[in-house]
């Protein structure tokens, strides 16, 4: 139906991006918006308007797929899950942002927080 | 019946827009001498003076039962002849008219040959159902004046008073015990910014005092039944405990009384007394005694009331009252009420006092209101001075199934923020939206206008609003989407601008009304551009905000729009019911009641076992025909042998070899595309037959095979867009379902399901018409014609 | 059926200490998996993800398979992420057989799932009158608790999405009511249902640290003595910043074990801090 990087979300999340009105709330309601460097309703925004340089934004990993952005959601088009769809698309690029052999005091963390990020952030 | 039909034909040239293509003289001589014809005769213009004096005397002197006019498209000059018939004492169904120009002679100039086989289908296809027409007499039904209008907000006042000045009677009902509805409760009216309740007042009073209207207040509809011109409506009165007649609202029981409730009209601002009168400006201005919180009605104790009143008005024996009325028409004006924003935890409201909705607002802004005209923190009665707005508070949400917008809100919000401001400029406001919906005459500039006063606005969706418990203030918190800067302010009060809702128990009311519904909840018009007051009901009108949200000078102009729909209905004196509709064959009928929820205006019923068609409900769509298992509905002039009829006679010159298509056209929305091709002068292929359905959901599977059986290669179904049908919006799921059984049946006997197309046509479509049937023509050409054993294989 | 998950063995022993001691009083037993793996938490997103659903479902036949022995279908974990995920994974391929059809191909060494089973969190075991019901756990509590602020902390995978969550997300209720029965005086406060930060915390301490100090700050505001959650993660995150706004987090297990006097299951340290912060200080 559309073509590019919209084409691909669509796809992989089931959920048309052009759904989205930018109403914002989404960005309201985030928990970690203050460490990201593009706010999730500009993330889709730029899926909208096809522009690859999002997958290369920090939000997409920040985000702790809480789930919050997704009952809000006006359009009910699930921001979490684009968000973590354009991750997948990196990952499959075999591009991870975190080493976790380089991460200090592994050993101190709960089991569940390795897993999660192992498979969040990684491969 | 072939001996007593004595058919004229009567062929067209139409000044040689059509003799220019279809070849008259081998039209005329393919028809004279077939069974019933009596007389056929060609003319050059048949709906000319002479050509229809013609006709006249031709009924006369061959005592012509049944007449064919073979001419132009129906659209045009069917009803002229219509009426010729009657004229000449024939009954107007006798009829048929063959459309040999804008869907023969127009559209197959390439083809002279074709064009005039063609014209020679058709007339044989007419002559095969006008012989099995039957007198059909459009049924007339005495209507009088007398209009109810359920609902006195401000469009059923303003209904009710343009009907009764034409000299209507009305009956006024409405459910409050004062009439005004949800205007009396505004502050002022965007975009002029005039007090509500001092332009209405003025049409309470008139309402109050109007000869011609039996105001019912404190009333409700029960019961509904019967059908235009003679509608039976039961309503009962509620008992006010207060004598009206006596009582001349002193208040001195109200100050004695010691129950006390919320106050309706304030949304719970303040509180009234079990014994009150609704608001300062209620019309009745009485008194009425509240039985949920009275202390008499609810524990048997009490009575003060009773003892102070001076004028001996309260009647604790007062019961409620059940009125029979009998009415020609009904307009239903039941509004609106806000939407219940406790459903939004998110926002606080219920739990945090300095959350409220704008309603709210309204009423602490009037000096009379509850507060004194003050706007205040409701926890601790400091006046606000930082103010938020929360736009879109139960509407355009998903989350909650409300995905409309509600109209009004941007608007009624710019509205409040300034007489916010305009109390006090120092005041610091700001409106958090999603888009700023000015699209009305001076809504723009009042926009303007509220920013020119300082009024902020943010365009960002409110996520959550929060209520420190040390400091009492309130935290909004929201994305600046335009500058993408994230927003965590704190304001002394809160105000969600909440959407609108159909009022409590418009369901219900639909439900007695036999009306539809639409997706939100509001009622459904009949077409949303051309009969935007009316129902699919006859003589059941609606307007206002019962259909949907929508500003005060909307609802006027609906409301002098549904006065005048029922005027022009009732104007004459009587009405004529259309004769074709649906009919139940009792001796085919068993029972088994599948139709009942079949028909999506609820026409048919259950009577001493059979079903049973109300002729006053019912449209003439034939839904309801496909589902009988066992064919016992029948659509008037348009019946199963009827149809099958000019499949026969269409194909009966079929020739070895050949391809023919027969195309079903709905009556409303196909067929004049098919004309605008015709008036276009686009082409064709000339293989194609008509026959005409009022809706095609009057078709069944048995037709659609039978047209394969007697020769048809293809078959081609159009009707209208999805919701456009001007039956009802439900036909589609009908054909589709008529359509999967179709081809279901078509592949058990082997015959290729692509021979079998249907694509929905909107009048302007006539091209998309046009390359329907080409693509279907080159699928059959393809797959080559059906032969005799393909044909054999199909048992119907 | 009880499904552990990862942490509980380890960093989060106490809350399956404290969980299956507490059950054990109202005669719920928790019976392990003979052979379960890692729940495969995160749940992925993707409409064409396959491996990631693996897991999931490989312990879904495990509890399939073990069904017969407990004779229940019920699946119990206590981790909110396991619990998340693997819920979801079992309504897709309940859904979607295509989607089962798909992924069994890579496990055609199991058996086929035949969807059989259902995904519970514990605490839907303790608020359900057929099992246990808030009035049993009313009278099972030994102790005074009523001067004891302790605000609930739900984590996102019990609240979200809709459909997966089993309370409402902008309101809920469950861990309110159930502190209100143990006796405790439940701080309810908007930073309930907020997100911890997650797995951040591997990468990036102080992005979390900031997080949770939103969230633990605000609780005490709002004058909670403690705060009692569901989620070893949040358990973690909420503690890094314990000492700073002295407000500890415990598993609402413990909490329960506490009021009903089962000291013996609770560490050193978890009673200490109950004794401080009710009676006298």
């Amino acid at each position: 139906m559309f073509r590019g990087l919209p084409q691909t979300v669509y796809e992989l999340s089931g959920k048309n991006p052009y759904l989205c009105i930018q109403c914002g709330i989404c960005s309201g309601s985030c928990p970690m918006i203050k460490d990201m460097d593009v706010p999730p309703h500009q993330v889709i925004r730029m899926i909208q308007l096809d522009m690859p340089e999002v997958l290369n934004c920090k939000t997409i990993w920040v985000c702790a797929s809480c789930n919050t952005c997704s009952v809000r959601c006006p359009r009910d088009i699930d921001p979490a899950r684009m968000i973590n769809v354009l991750r997948t698309i990196v990952q499959r690029k075999n591009i991870y942002p975190v080493d976790l052999r380089r991460v200090k005091g592994l050993g101190d963390l709960p089991q569940i927080a390795l897993i999660s990020a192992s498979r969040k952030l990684t491969g | 019946m072939a001996n007593d039909v004595r058919i004229g034909v009567y062929v067209c040239h139409c000044g040689g827009n059509i003799s220019n293509v279809v070849k008259i003289s081998e039209v005329l001589k393919a028809i004279s001498g077939v069974d019933g014809v009596v007389l056929v005769r060609d003319n050059e213009h048949v709906c000319s003076e002479a050509g229809q004096r013609e006709i006249r005397e031709d009924i006369k002197r061959y005592n012509l039962n049944r007449v064919i006019i073979a001419a132009c498209s129906p659209k045009f000059h069917g009803p002229t002849f219509m009426k010729l018939l009657e004229d000449s004492g024939l009954n107007p169904y006798l009829f048929e008219m063959v459309n040999i120009r804008e869907q023969d002679s127009w559209v197959h100039s390439n083809d002279p040959d074709g064009a005039t086989r063609r014209a020679i289908d058709q007339i044989m296809a007419a002559i095969g159902k006008v012989k099995l027409n039957e007198p059909l007499e459009a049924r007339e039904v005495k209507v009088g004046n007398r209009v109810m209008v359920i609902g006195a907000g401000i469009a059923g006042i303003q209904a009710a008073l343009d009907l009764a000045d034409s000299g209507c009677k009305v009956y006024l009902v409405e459910r409050e015990p004062t009439i005004g509805g949800r205007m009396a409760q505004l502050s002022y009216t965007f975009p002029t910014d005039d007090c509500s309740l001092c332009i209405l007042s003025p049409k309470m009073a008139a309402v109050y005092n109007h000869p011609n209207i039996t105001l019912l207040t404190y009333s409700e509809v029960e019961d509904v039944s019967g059908s235009v011109g003679d509608f039976h409506v039961k309503v009962k009165v509620k008992p006010r405990y207060v004598d009206m007649s006596k009582c001349v609202a002193c208040g001195i029981c109200a100050s004695k009384c010691p129950a006390s409730a919320p106050d309706e009209f304030n949304y719970g601002l303040r509180s009234r007394r079990a014994i009150y009168v609704p608001h300062e400006m209620a019309v009745p201005y009485k008194y009425l005694i509240d039985p949920k919180s009275c202390l008499y009605l609810t524990k048997g104790i009490c009575r003060v009331c009773e003892r102070v009143c001076p004028q001996k008005a309260i009647n604790f024996d007062d019961k409620e009252r059940i009125l029979d009325i009998v009415v020609d028409a009904i307009i239903v004006a039941t509004g609106y009420e806000p939407f219940d924003a406790t459903k939004l935890k998110q926002y606080g409201y219920g739990v945090y006092k300095n959350v409220i909705i704008a309603p709210q607002l309204e009423r602490m802004v009037m000096p009379v209101g509850p507060t004194g005209g003050k706007v205040i923190r409701l926890s601790d009665g400091q006046i606000a001075r930082k103010i938020a707005f929360i736009h879109c508070v139960g509407s355009r949400d998903e989350q909650i199934g409300r995905p409309g917008c509600s109209r009004v809100c941007c608007m009624y919000t710019i509205k409040q923020a300034m007489t916010l401001k305009r109390q006090d400029v120092t005041r610091d406001i700001t409106l958090f939206y999603i888009d700023i919906r000015a699209y009305g005459k001076g809504f723009e500039e009042y926009y303007m206008r509220a920013q020119d006063l300082g009024v902020k606005f943010v365009r960002g969706k409110v996520s959550e609003v929060i209520e420190d418990p040390v400091s009492g203030r309130l935290i909004v918190r929201a994305e600046d989407t335009l500058t993408g800067r994230f927003i965590e302010d704190e304001f002394d009060l809160v105000v969600l601008s909440v959407g609108l809702v159909p009022s409590r128990g418009t369901e219900d009311l639909a439900k007695k009304l036999k009306l539809n519904i639409g997706p939100d909840g509001f009622l459904l018009e009949a077409h949303p551009k051309y009969r935007p007051v009316d129902t699919l009901r006859e003589g059941v009108f609606i307007c206002g905000c019962a259909q949907g949200p929508k500003d005060i000078a909307d609802s006027v102009a609906q409301a002098s729009a549904a006065a005048g729909r029922t005027l022009r209905l009732i104007s004459q004196g009587r009405i004529l019911i259309e004769p074709i509709k649906a009919y139940v064959i009792d001796e085919s009928c068993n029972g088994c009641g599948i139709c009942v929820d079949k028909c999506p205006l609820g026409a048919i019923s259950m009577v001493d076992g059979k079903a049973h068609i109300s002729e006053a409900l019912c449209v003439g769509c034939g839904s309801c025909i496909p589902y009988c298992p066992r064919g016992a509905i029948e659509l008037k002039h348009y019946s199963e042998k009827q149809i099958l009829s000019q499949i026969e006679g269409a194909l009966k010159s079929k020739r070895d070899g050949e391809i023919r298509v027969i195309a079903f056209f709905d009556d409303s929305c196909t067929y004049r595309a098919a004309d605008l091709a015709g008036t276009s002068r686009l082409t064709y292929d000339s293989r194609v037959r008509v026959i005409t359905v009022p809706s095609a959901s009057r078709l069944t599977p048995k037709i659609i095979l039978s047209a394969f059986k007697y020769g048809a290669d293809g078959v081609f179904i159009g009707d209208c867009l999805e919701g456009a049908s001007p039956y009802h919006p439900k036909v589609l799921d009908v054909i589709n379902d008529v359509i999967r059984e179709a081809r279901s049946q078509m592949r058990k006997y082997r015959i290729d399901a692509r021979r079998l197309k249907f694509d929905t046509i909107a009048v302007d479509m006539a091209e998309r018409l046009v390359k329907d049937l080409g693509d279907l023509i080159s699928i059959v050409e393809k797959l080559g014609p059906l032969s005799v054993e393909d044909r054999g294989r199909i048992k119907v | 059926m009880y499904y552990p998950g990862c942490s509980v063995k380890d960093y989060a022993k106490s809350y399956e200490d404290s969980a299956i001691a507490v059950l054990k009083l109202f005669d719920v037993e928790l019976v392990e998996l003979d052979r379960w793996n890692c729940c495969g938490v995160v749940y992925e997103y993707s409409a064409d993800a396959v491996m990631q659903h693996v897991a999931p479902l490989r312990d879904l036949i495990r509890a399939q398979e073990f069904m017969g022995r407990v004779g229940d279908n019920r699946l119990i974990t206590l981790c909110s992420m396991c619990y998340s995920t693997l819920k979801k994974v079992n309504e897709i391929v309940t859904s979607d057989p295509e989607k089962l059809d798909n992924l069994s191909k890579y496990m055609d060494d199991e058996p086929r799932y035949n969807c059989g089973v259902d995904v519970k969190h514990v605490l839907e075991i303790i608020l359900d009158d057929n099992i246990i019901g808030f009035k049993r756990v009313r009278g099972a509590v030994k102790r005074d608790l009523s001067k004891l602020k302790v605000a609930p902390f739900y984590s996102c995978s019990l609240l979200r999405p809709r459909g997966i969550g089993i309370d409402d997300p902008e309101d809920p209720h469950i861990l309110s009511d159930l502190i209100s029965s143990l006796g405790a005086k439940p701080i309810k406060f908007p930073y309930e249902k907020r997100c911890c930060g997650s797995y951040n915390v591997v990468y990036d301490r102080s992005m979390v640290e900031r997080t949770v100090g939103e969230i633990v700050r605000a609780a005490g505001r709002w004058g909670a003595d403690m705060i009692i959650t569901a989620c070893p993660l949040c358990h973690y995150n909420l503690n890094i910043v314990r000492n700073k706004f002295n407000i500890p987090t415990l598993y609402f297990t413990e909490l329960m074990a506490y009021a009903m006097g089962l000291d013996e299951k609770l560490s050193q340290e978890t009673l200490s801090i109950f004794k401080s912060k009710i009676g006298g200080g």
